[in-house]
């Protein structure tokens, strides 16, 4: 088993950060998310939300483990996350599951080592990637201690490889993934907020415009009332004074 | 974004609206009362029927994991 850690400083307060992370995808820096799902979700009056969401990606692996292993099928993730909103904590924890054709698979049966060619093959018709990798990742979202106006985002990630012989090697392979697509996960971050930013501006504009309409229809009815009533009174007048001769 | 499965896609859009707008103009100004759950129920009925045709691994699903001894420390 190997794991990998980092930790990065958003320039943006912990708010933005988190309606970010709820709404992560889609975003062009992570094209492998092909669909998510809220399966369970729980508000608790406290301040606190908890949920589970279950991800479909396609597993990109790099190109010497995939000739090892085989071509994934979809890959599933499963998501638990606890937002607290008292202490400005986001936590997520993450795991690939089994796939959908979860039946053990024996290796031996389906395995043939090959010593003059140093490959290793793997017939891939019961292939599930859940059976062979075992990717768990933590997340942590919170306030930079120093600068609110700042979040601080630690991640750790632990990959195990059950290929025998090669699990080291591939389980380094995969790590040295994992700071890119680490990388590619803030870049998505800082899409989304941005888009965020944008669309709470153009809603701010049409409140403010719609504001100002109905100020201005307001202002025409009262002068349009006010207007009425001088006349009125103007007509009034002009027939007391006017005597019928 | 796609829902795992085409037959809840409305219900998704619908329900995740529903959230983001909730989360930021209530949630986070401190007014913690759930406006969505009506959609999500719905949302969920679909989404754990899509669970169960493809066979996704449900003991997976249903386990807590943090705030619980399953959840992972910090690698030392």
């Amino acid at each position: 088993m190997s794991s990998w850690s980092s930790e990065h400083i958003f320039e943006h307060p912990w708010e933005d950060v988190v309606r970010a992370a709820y709404r992560k995808y889609p975003n062009p820096c992570n094209p492998a998310v092909k669909g998510v799902d809220v399966v369970n979700r729980s508000v608790c009056p406290q301040g606190t939300i908890q949920s589970h969401r279950l991800l479909s990606t396609e597993f990109p692996l790099p190109e010497v483990a995939a000739r090892i292993i085989g071509t994934p099928e979809k890959n599933f993730i499963s998501e638990h996350s606890t937002l607290n909103a008292r202490n400005k904590m986001f936590k997520l924890e993450s795991r690939n599951l089994l796939g959908a054709n979860d039946h053990a698979m024996h290796i031996s049966e389906h395995s043939k080592l090959d010593r003059s060619k140093s490959t290793y093959e793997l017939q891939s018709k019961n292939l599930t990637l859940g059976h062979l990798v075992t990717v768990h990742e933590r997340m942590e979202y919170f306030p930079h201690p120093q600068d609110r106006s700042k979040t601080c985002l630690k991640q750790q990630s632990t990959v195990k490889v059950n290929v025998p012989f090669l699990s080291g090697y591939l389980e380094r392979l995969l790590i040295e993934n994992f700071e890119k697509n680490a990388m590619k996960g803030r870049n998505g971050m800082e899409w989304v907020m941005d888009r965020i930013k944008e669309e709470d501006s153009s809603n701010k504009v049409k409140q403010e415009s719609s504001d100002i309409l109905t100020q201005l229809e307001t202002k025409f009815k009262r002068e349009a009332e006010d207007l009425k009533q001088s006349m009125d009174s103007f007509f009034h007048k002009t027939q007391a004074n006017t005597s019928p001769l | 974004m796609n829902s795992i499965s085409p037959e809840c896609q409305e219900l998704k859009e619908k329900y995740d609206a529903c959230f983001n707008k909730w989360f930021s103009e209530k949630f986070l100004k401190g007014n913690t009362k759930d406006e969505c759950s009506g959609l999500f129920e719905v949302y969920q009925e679909c989404v754990k029927k899509a669970v169960k045709d493809h066979k996704i691994d449900l003991w997976e699903l249903e386990k807590p994991v943090l705030g619980t001894d399953k959840e992972k420390k910090d690698p030392s």
